[in-house]
């Protein structure tokens, strides 16, 4: 009985260092007592921030193509009100983005319009982000929800460690689920226990291999924990300067989440808010990155996009084609990538929403090649199995 | 994982109470088997009768105010907010309240089954409150529209939860308007909102792999334009929002003669008694209680009962507790953060009366000790982040900072009302795991330096947050 008592206690206590490489990785190049100069070398100096915009962004309200001829009596509501902001004589910019119009003008915000993932026709959220997220065509076969892109490009990153992935949000984000080590982060403050409770808890979440790797991350971040961030600011501010701390230092990988973009009705009101985080997400990014900034590109992504009219309650329905935002020092900024399909009811797909003509992985796969050097073989074959990248325009760099 | 064959996969009691029930209890017995289970579903619902959920005509009396204050226009926008704010401060106790209750009824029930099943059914169905009257009213939904059906036939469940005003409002349905119908042709105004007619054959019934497309979307739509809530917060038809015209969803048609409601019902009737329908739920159901991968003859004998009986629910999960994988002692699945508080005041032997006592005379510390610790734990109470409501994968709710929020939880549960003076760790393991428990968490509770950490140990082991 003795023996049964103690043995668990010593054996987690000698593992302990296990644990912690089980959860960094399996090999030499991810454990912990590397010396800072192999870290140097380790992936790039680039950094890839992915926002996922939760809920489906209106492509056509934020960035609104004022230049096509259909635009306007497609929506008589929407497009009235307080004035666009014209960027390039085609397009014009979502009043609610008026703080990121600098960016734009030094060449540090972009957009592509009219892009999508493959996902076609059901319209569903929940598809359509995970599709997304997993960087595949369809989430038919087995293992499809077991990675997501970010996440399998880590795993191609040599002498990546789990602070190279940073995954910032309540719950962990499809996109970097994987077999790659990631880190998690949330606003909230750490619990405390004492070392004996501290040492029971390793034996306790010894056996449990799902447990065990959490619990070790949830420790390493309660002890550096102290006084890092200013919690009387807002949720997403919080999010900016932690992860703008993590991206001066190891982390080159980021995604997190911004939310509240189905707006079927009341869209005018209803935009405000998400549309006012992404903005001081993306202003506060910059001011704390420095010169970080430089080597920084955030490509700011949706599931899909939304009816190209809008419906009875001053919203708009599921759609198709959308836009995808970029901004940051290492993005070819104050441009629009766009092979505009046009407004009038048989250019729309389904006669309903914009025609897709990019997907939206291959812009994510070319900036990846550039700020990585990734094989356009892996990059086809691994992050986004089935991609096609001829043709992509470069967007970063 | 074990390998099949190698383990018992009878009926175990222990188990029964922790997959399918609200944990183990030093003051319930487990369940003695499948059959005790179903029977104590047909019976009267007494823990509802015991902790009552205040209904959503609670709400009734502020609807007059509020309509004068409309009617006097824009001379009157303080004083509506005003009202506003008034009508926030007075509804925020009444949530407390019936989390209080739905909790206590999990605490103190016999075995749980009814509550467990209560809570993947409202997730099914799930909604956000929206409007100044049914912010705070999610809980009365559920009361109302999921618990009296969830052993009943799944067309009446449906019924109740997609016609209830509280998903009327958050689904959008209330200001769809049929594009050909009298309203909108006559003022011009309005349109059709798919948001409903989508999440009705994507989520509550065929399933996003169903045979439907985009124009069965667009036609369940149009068949329930018209359908809305009065000021007085009732369901009705309003024949001059409705599209004219025959819809089709499916093989299902409408008759346009017809009165409009009733085809509305027929239509879900249609849906819910689709045989896509029977297998997306028998799915769903092994997924949430059995594994994220449950073995496919069970959902096939789930989907066959579904079938031969139209939907009877309680005979789908007496197909389901038939199969042996319901008594594979791996434990694949992980409680929510409702289950988890759940589980452990039960666990403890807390008196679930306390907590009703707690939300009357304090109902901020509702809030503070149980609503705001779930939400960080990654389950925002009654405002699920979209409508296909929580994830069901392990791995989405043990991550490094849910964990944390539920040691947080832990290490202060001894602190709440009702929880025994001399709660004890080792007594907690044993009342709590019974036959499941590990040597390493009976260590773990009997070497802990305090009471306290010996406790929040054995509420966060492994063994304790899988189910």
């Amino acid at each position: 009985m003795a023996m049964t008592m103690t043995d668990p206690l010593r054996r987690a206590g000698l593992d302990r260092r296990a644990f912690l490489r089980g959860f960094t990785g399996c090999c030499l190049a991810a454990s912990p007592l590397l010396t800072p100069m192999t870290l140097a070398s380790a992936p790039s100096e680039n950094r890839l921030v992915v926002i996922v915009l939760r809920g489906a962004m209106d492509g056509l309200d934020v960035l609104r193509p004022v230049g096509d001829p259909a635009y306007a009596a497609l929506r008589p509501g929407l497009a009235s009100g307080a004035e666009a902001l014209p960027l390039d004589g085609f397009y014009a910019l979502h009043p609610g983005l008026t703080d990121l119009l600098p960016l734009w003008q030094a060449g540090q915000l972009g957009f592509a319009h009219a892009v999508s993932t493959p996902y076609r026709d059901k319209r569903s959220h929940f598809e359509g982000q995970d599709i997304l997220e997993a960087g595949l065509p369809a989430m038919t076969g087995q293992g499809a929800r077991d990675s997501g892109w970010l996440n399998r490009l880590a795993g191609l990153m040599p002498g990546a460690t789990a602070r190279t992935t940073f995954d910032i949000g309540r719950e962990p984000d499809l996109i970097l689920r994987g077999p790659a080590p990631a880190s998690t982060w949330y606003p909230q403050p750490q619990p405390g226990l004492s070392s004996q409770a501290r040492r029971l808890a390793d034996m306790v979440f010894h056996e449990d291999p799902l447990f065990r790797d959490q619990a070790a991350a949830m420790f390493d971040l309660a002890e550096e924990e102290a006084g890092g961030t200013d919690r009387s600011q807002p949720q997403h501010l919080q999010v900016a300067d932690y992860l703008a701390a993590q991206l001066a230092a190891e982390t080159r990988l980021a995604a997190f989440s911004i939310t509240g973009w189905d707006t079927h009705g009341g869209q005018k009101v209803a935009l405000k808010r998400p549309l006012k985080e992404l903005s001081e997400t993306i202003l506060r990014l910059r001011q704390q990155l420095g010169p970080v900034w430089d080597r920084t590109a955030i490509l700011a992504l949706t599931e899909f996009g939304r009816t190209a009219r809008e419906n009875g309650s001053g919203g708009t329905d599921h759609g198709t084609g959308g836009a995808m935002l970029m901004a940051g020092g290492a993005v070819r900024g104050g441009r629009v990538f766009a092979d505009w399909p046009g407004l009038e009811e048989a250019s729309l797909y389904d006669r309903r929403d914009l025609q897709p003509t990019r997907d939206v992985r291959a812009l994510a796969a070319g900036a990846i090649r550039t700020l990585y050097g990734t094989a356009a073989g892996d990059l086809e074959a691994r992050v986004f199995p089935g991609l096609d990248m001829a043709g992509t325009p470069q967007i970063v760099l | 994982m074990k390998i099949a064959g190698e383990s018992p996969t009878v009926f175990q009691p222990a188990l029964a109470a922790i997959r399918f029930g609200t944990g183990r209890s030093p003051l319930h017995p487990d369940p003695e088997a499948p059959a005790a289970m179903l029977a104590a579903l047909a019976a009267p619902d007494a823990a509802a009768g015991a902790f009552p959920v205040s209904p959503v005509e609670d709400v009734l009396h502020w609807v007059e105010p509020m309509r004068e204050l409309q009617r006097a226009g824009r001379g009157a926008d303080a004083q509506r907010l005003e009202l506003l704010r008034e009508i926030r401060k007075a509804e925020r106790p009444y949530e407390a309240a019936n989390l209080a209750a739905v909790l206590a009824r999990g605490i103190g029930a016999g075995d749980g089954f009814r509550d467990r099943l209560t809570l993947f059914w409202a997730d099914h169905f799930a909604t956000a409150g929206r409007g100044p009257f049914l912010r705070n009213r999610v809980d009365s939904y559920v009361d109302a529209a999921i618990r009296p059906h969830v052993a009943g036939r799944f067309e009446d469940l449906l019924k109740a939860a997609v016609l209830h005003p509280v998903m009327l409002k958050y689904l959008d349905q209330t200001s769809s308007i049929g594009p050909e119908s009298r309203v909108a042709q006559k003022g011009g105004r309005g349109g059709l909102n798919e948001n409903l007619g989508r999440e009705v054959l994507e989520l509550h019934t065929l399933g996003v792999g169903g045979s439907y497309g985009q124009q069965d979307v667009r036609q369940m739509a149009e068949l329930l334009a018209g359908v809305t809530m009065t000021d007085e917060l009732e369901t009705v038809f309003r024949q001059a929002r409705a599209e004219p015209g025959a819809e089709h969803v499916l093989g299902f048609s409408s008759n346009a003669r017809r009165d409009r409601m009733w085809d509305v019902e027929q239509a879900l009737t249609y849906l819910a008694r689709h045989p896509d329908t029977a297998a997306h739920l028998s799915r769903k159901l092994a997924v949430h209680f059995l594994s994220d991968a449950p073995p496919d003859d069970l959902v096939t004998a789930m989907t066959t009962r579904y079938r031969e009986t139209g939907g009877d629910l309680a005979q789908v999960y007496a197909a389901m507790l038939d199969h042996p994988a319901s008594w594979d002692p791996t434990l694949h699945k992980i409680r929510r953060p409702v289950d988890f508080v759940m589980a452990s005041l039960r666990g403890l032997g807390a008196d679930p009366r306390a907590l009703v006592t707690m939300a009357e005379e304090t109902p901020q510390r509702i809030y503070g000790r149980f609503m705001q610790p779930m939400r960080f734990m990654g389950q925002d109470w009654n405002e699920p982040e979209a409508p296909n409501g929580w994830p069901e994968e392990a791995a989405a709710w043990v991550s490094a900072t849910a964990l944390s929020e539920r040691l947080k939880w832990a290490l202060r549960v001894t602190e709440l009302p009702g929880v025994p003076q001399d709660a004890d760790p080792v007594r907690l393991a044993e009342a709590g795991l019974g036959a499941l428990l590990p040597e390493e968490v009976r260590f773990a509770a009997g070497a802990a330096e305090t009471r306290r950490e010996g406790i929040a140990l054995v509420l966060v082991s492994p063994a304790f947050q899988r189910r």
